[in-house]
């Protein structure tokens, strides 16, 4: 049996198991769907071990070879992925123990847990278009549930402009499925990217690929396409925030975009430098269009959810350079924005559970009342703002060195000065909720949330120190995975022996 | 000398930085140790900087343990790194020691002690670091423990902490931006740059430029100086000893030497070489024009540590070896008296609880020994020969006169310079005269001299500005200076008969004569009481003369008088009536302008925040809207 169907398999049973066994025992959903997540980091962690050895892991479902049946073709990019996923997803886990204590109907959260969590181990693994769309969906309908979990009535309206705007992106990327099907007669990734060399640079390539890109872009939340994420993330419990901006965002954005780019339709900035040049010009429009805007922020979630944006315009920055630094500098990116926005919407949940509200003029002096919480934030906030030897720094280094490499120094000048952007509107959140003296009625949170952002500041700062290795075995073979184009297919259709 | 040694004496550099850290946490972790853990940690630095001071006396260590992305991450030693080493760790190792009772029993004493170990860390890392980029790194957590340290302070010092990080922060991106353009251009940035960059392309002047703003704002130059003066009110004096006092200096000339001389060849373009020199005299001026008007003993030497930086800014600007040397030169001697008189202040007010200079007076016969080595540091900066003060800015003159037929209008340097060290005297004797001389308000009847931990780094200092003034040539010239510049200079010669020696013996008796004369000339006089007995006007007459007699006859007269206001202080009526114009426009507009520039950057910023923030109307048609119509820009971007 081979370990690649386990990433949504496990979520996937225990989110059907999940209800009959919170009938027998309540407080068996949260174990299970800790234990769960913990069995996935540590599977994720034994896929990077074993993508050191082999570029390439293909399993065949049913084991019909491909093209005729669903493949999941596992590489490095996917390793990191699942890696990062179970990561927020473990968090979030030990999280919910105590933050979703208030909340009835538990195993109904910790059902669409599960399912949202499948739904992104499906998308990063599958090597399949119509798989990844099904897998997309699962994700992506656990998550406007999830969003209008409270059924208050902002949460619920956030959650139907969430579901309008997410469909609308959902079913251009349908329709954009349809249209390759139609002409190439397969949904096999590796097979798709081989027949659409034969149409390259025709009306047709350029038009499935902008409607995918418009459809990921939504899904990432880039700006213009952003607008459902302030009123979203910040309705969800903050478990689920975290989870949705650490990790969901890219996974059905970013993820699906850079992996489409490259590897199906093949594209390399040599080859293509005006399409990524939108990439760029997308990239830097949430930037600089979303920093401004948080900056005037009055809400702790709305702020952290404005920050999302404008990061995860980075990242789009960093593949639109596209050589080697750039790519591995997003996909280091992914990882530390990852560890550092889940961590910042997990201190926004304990604020908002001690005191109950999440506004920024009515919050202050927590600093000295819940110390784990303010010094989670401050290294949250130092890797997101990129100083040294935090995780978010290499990140950002990473990238501008690419930038320089290509020969934008512009570019790099550009993105280091909107790095005060950063700076500037997380100091708000510091200065008022943190150091502003003030009376507010507050105790610590409880001990299992402060394990969970604990468990990633130590992340923060261990992939910081250590940016070296993970360099070496995480980010630049996955970076290395994209770069290498379109003899992803071969690999696909070459590992036929490959017995994990 | 060139010879570039990867040898076992040099692999301790690691220690100066990694020691202060370890001991640091270690006192901070384990409190009751404390004062053992910090003991050893900066006895130790001292140990390995004195070591590696001696090592680059002959030699140039270099080494690179990692290499990442094609950049080195490479240490380097040279005979200006090792000098500037050793001076962290002494002063380090200084203020530590006064610290030790100034600080007793302060809030926040515990983390102060940590925060006063990682800034000598991430200094002695910037000093080691072999290329810009390395150097960033320790530069950068040094700005975050100068954060830090600054919210160690009274209530508002949260305040002064975020103006300084503000200011510094910008500065600092502004720097980063200069050494990315740098790295692209050259794609190196090791030190010793060979061959220099020559200034002569757009993008490596903005580069210098971008740098020096870094460098400036670490040495308080106008216009970055603005934090250093609000935090004086807050800080306690023994971090401002600590940092703006020394740290900032060593490191802020430090980097300007090393970007001007080592990697950049500032000589090659004249216009920046003025652009220094203005900024230097500039802030000469106008910087101790303002610390004429304070009224705040904190405040006012603030305002002259920014003050002072001006000469070594100017001095570096000239280009002349000799100034150069006595750029660097004055550097030290600055830190050296700053500090001395920063840990005076602070001892009054560790003993009275004030150091406002209206509620002072008369300390001297209660202190001596506070007063004896204020004193001889109060003569140092203003450049009494024979005292270190008068060499260093001797030096800078000399390479300023240098500069004529070169420079046209070179002596309007040399005139704010030397006009720059009259009012240093002036406002120094004020401190003198309200802090430890005049007349002691009741109240202070029972101060006592300051701790021994408090008088000792003191009187050491005290002693080096004697022996560095008199044995100059000798010592520090021959031992520290000169040694640490890539200049050769031929003869320092004293005393020689040149417009520089005549003008400076000039500059201080006009002082001494205005200030004496000033209070002779026009005796205040006010009504006396003792016991309702009326006394003879002459006997309470403060005459010029006998200015310092006061110290003799305190106890004798017990008068109504009111310090601030007048008496002793009139000559500055009109000494300085001009001055008082002066400081009035650069508070009134220069400042406001530079206020008004942070404020409306600021303003700006939000505007557009708001702005976009109003966008988000929270409707679900207008952002389909924005979802549709980005769409249809990528398609057809993509499509035609």
């Amino acid at each position: 049996m081979s370990f690649i169907p386990m990433f949504f398999a496990l979520p996937l049973i225990s989110a059907f198991l999940i209800p009959i066994l919170g009938k027998i025992y309540k407080p068996l959903v949260w174990i299970v769907s800790t234990v769960v997540s913990f069995v996935l980091f540590i599977l994720a962690l034994y896929g990077i071990a074993v993508t050191q050895q082999l570029p390439m892991i293909v399993y065949k479902m049913g084991n019909w070879p491909p093209p005729l049946g669903i493949v999941m073709a596992f590489d490095s990019f996917s390793a990191l992925m699942v890696l990062v996923i179970s990561i927020i997803v473990f968090a979030g886990s030990l999280f919910s123990l105590r933050y979703m204590s208030h909340y009835t109907g538990q195993w109904k959260f910790y059902t669409l847990y599960m399912l949202i969590t499948a739904g992104m181990m499906g998308v990063s693994i599958t090597g399949d278009l119509f798989n990844m769309f099904v897998f997309l969906e699962i994700a992506a309908i656990s998550s406007y549930a999830l969003v209008a979990f409270g059924v208050d009535a902002e949460e619920l309206e956030a959650s139907f402009k969430y579901i309008v705007m997410g469909e609308i992106g959902g079913l251009t990327f349908l329709l954009a499925i349809a249209l390759i099907y139609a002409k190439t007669s397969t949904l096999n990734l590796a097979d798709i990217s081989n027949s659409l060399q034969v149409v390259r640079h025709t009306t047709f390539f350029w038009m499935t690929l902008g409607m995918m890109l418009f459809a990921f872009s939504i899904k990432a939340a880039l700006v213009p396409f952003h607008s459902w994420l302030p009123d979203a993330h910040p309705a969800a419990p903050a478990p689920i925030s975290s989870l949705l901006s650490g990790i969901f965002i890219k996974v059905l954005g970013i993820y699906t975009t850079a992996r489409i780019v490259f590897n199906v339709f093949g594209l390399t900035r040599a080859s293509d430098p005006q399409f990524f040049n939108i990439l760029i010009g997308l990239g830097l429009l949430s930037i600089s269009f979303a920093g401004l805007t948080a900056l005037n922020q009055k809400d702790y979630k709305r702020l952290l959810g404005f920050s999302s944006v404008s990061q995860i315009g980075y990242i789009m920055l960093g593949f639109g350079i596209g050589n080697y630094y750039g790519v591995a500098g997003a996909i280091f990116f992914i990882l530390a924005h990852a560890l550092a926005k889940g961590l910042l919407f997990l201190t926004s949940g304990s604020v908002v559970h001690v005191t109950g509200t999440r506004d920024l003029d009515k919050l202050a002096g927590l600093g000295e009342k819940m110390p784990t919480t303010a010094w989670s934030f401050r290294f949250g906030s130092l890797s997101l703002i990129g100083l040294p030897p935090l995780a978010g720094f290499f990140a950002k280094l990473l990238i501008i060195i690419g930038a320089i490499k290509a020969g934008f120094i512009w570019l790099a000048i550009i993105a280091i000065l909107l790095s005060a952007l950063t700076l500037a509107y997380l100091l708000k959140i510091e200065s008022s909720v943190f150091m502003k003296k003030g009376k507010i009625n507050a105790k610590g949170a409880p001990f299992t949330m402060r394990i969970a952002m604990v468990f990633l500041v130590v992340l923060i700062v261990l992939v910081g120190i250590g940016f070296q290795p993970i360099i070496d075995f995480v980010v630049g073979p996955a970076a290395h995975a994209l770069l290498r184009g379109l003899e992803y297919s071969h690999l696909v259709f070459g590992s036929f022996t490959t017995n994990f | 000398m060139s010879t570039i040694i990867f040898g076992a004496e040099f692999e301790m550099y690691y220690l100066v930085v990694l020691v202060p850290i370890v001991c640091g946490l270690l006192g901070y972790l384990i409190n009751r140790l404390r004062t053992e853990f910090n003991f050893l940690g900066f006895l130790l630095t001292l140990f390995y900087a004195i070591k590696i001071f001696l090592f680059t006396r002959t030699a140039v260590g270099v080494q690179i343990p990692a290499t990442v992305f094609g950049i080195d991450f490479r240490f380097y030693i040279d005979s200006l790194g090792g000098f500037i080493l050793l001076f962290n760790a002494i002063f380090a190792f200084l203020v530590w020691v006064y610290s030790l009772k100034a600080m007793s029993k302060k809030p926040r004493e515990r983390v102060y002690y940590l925060y006063i170990a990682f800034i000598l860390a991430a200094a002695n890392g910037v000093v080691i670091s072999g290329n810009l980029i390395f150097l960033l790194i320790f530069w950068n957590v040094l700005v975050f423990s100068l954060y830090g340290i600054l919210l160690v302070g009274k209530k508002e010092s949260s305040f002064a902490a975020r103006k300084a990080i503000t200011i510094i922060g910008v500065a600092d991106f502004l720097m980063l931006l200069g050494i990315v353009i740098l790295l692209a251009k050259v794609g190196n940035v090791n030190f010793p740059l060979q061959p220099r960059i020559l200034l002569n392309d757009p993008w490596f002047i903005t580069s210098y430029v971008l740098i020096m703003i870094g460098a400036l704002a670490k040495l308080g130059t106008m216009p970055l100086h603005t934090w250093i003066p609000e935090s004086a009110k807050v800080v306690p004096a023994s971090t401002l000893a600590y940092i703006p006092g020394s740290l900032d200096k060593l490191l802020g000339l430090y980097l300007l030497l090393r970007i001007s001389y080592y990697v950049f060849d500032l000589s090659s373009s004249m216009t920046l070489q003025i652009l220094l020199m203005v900024i230097g005299a500039v802030t000469i001026i106008f910087m101790a024009a303002m610390a004429l008007m304070q009224k705040d003993a904190q405040r006012l030497l603030a305002f002259s540590t920014v003050s002072q930086a001006g000469y070594m800014v100017l001095g570096i600007g000239t280009g002349i070896p000799i100034a150069i040397a006595g750029a660097l030169f004055h550097m030290l001697n600055n830190v050296l008296y700053k500090s001395i008189l920063f840990f005076s202040v602070g001892s009054v007010e560790y003993r009275t609880k004030t150091t406002d200079l209206d509620s002072l007076g008369g300390l001297g016969v209660k202190m001596p020994v506070t007063l004896f080595s204020f004193f001889i540091a109060a003569l140092a900066i203003s450049g009494v020969p024979p005292l270190n003060g008068f060499y260093s800015k001797w030096m800078i003159y000399q390479g300023i006169i240098e500069l004529s037929g070169k420079i046209p209008l070179w002596f309007i340097f040399l005139i704010c310079a030397m006009f720059g060290s009259i009012l240093t005297l002036a406002y120094n004797l004020k401190l003198l005269h309200s802090m430890f001389l005049g007349e002691r308000p009741k109240v202070l009847n029972k101060v006592r001299e300051a701790r021994f931990e408090m008088v000792v780094p003191s009187l050491i200092l005290a002693l080096a500005c004697i022996v560095f003034g008199i044995f100059a040539k000798a010592i520090p010239l021959r031992i520290f200076v000169l040694p640490a510049l890539p200049f050769e200079i031929s003869e320092v010669g004293f005393w020689a008969p040149g417009l520089a020696t005549i003008l400076i013996i000039v500059g201080v008796i006009i002082g001494l004569i205005v200030f004496l004369l000033g209070t002779a000339m026009k005796p205040r006089r006010s009504r006396v009481f003792i016991g309702g007995e009326i006394l003879d006007e002459e006997a309470a007459r403060i005459t010029g003369p006998n200015f310092y007699s006061s110290v003799n006859t305190l106890g004798m007269l017990k008068k109504t008088y009111d310090f601030g206001e007048g008496g002793a202080f009139d000559f500055y009526n009109h000494f300085l009536g001009i001055m008082r114009g002066l400081a009035v426009v650069f508070k009134d507009v220069i400042n406001s302008l530079i206020v008004a520039f942070y404020k409306y950057i600021g303003k700006l910023i939000k505007a557009l925040g708001s702005l976009l923030s109003a966008l988000h109307t929270g409707e679900l048609y207008n952002y389909v809207g924005w979802i549709f119509l980005g769409g249809i820009i990528i398609l057809i971007l993509l499509v035609l």
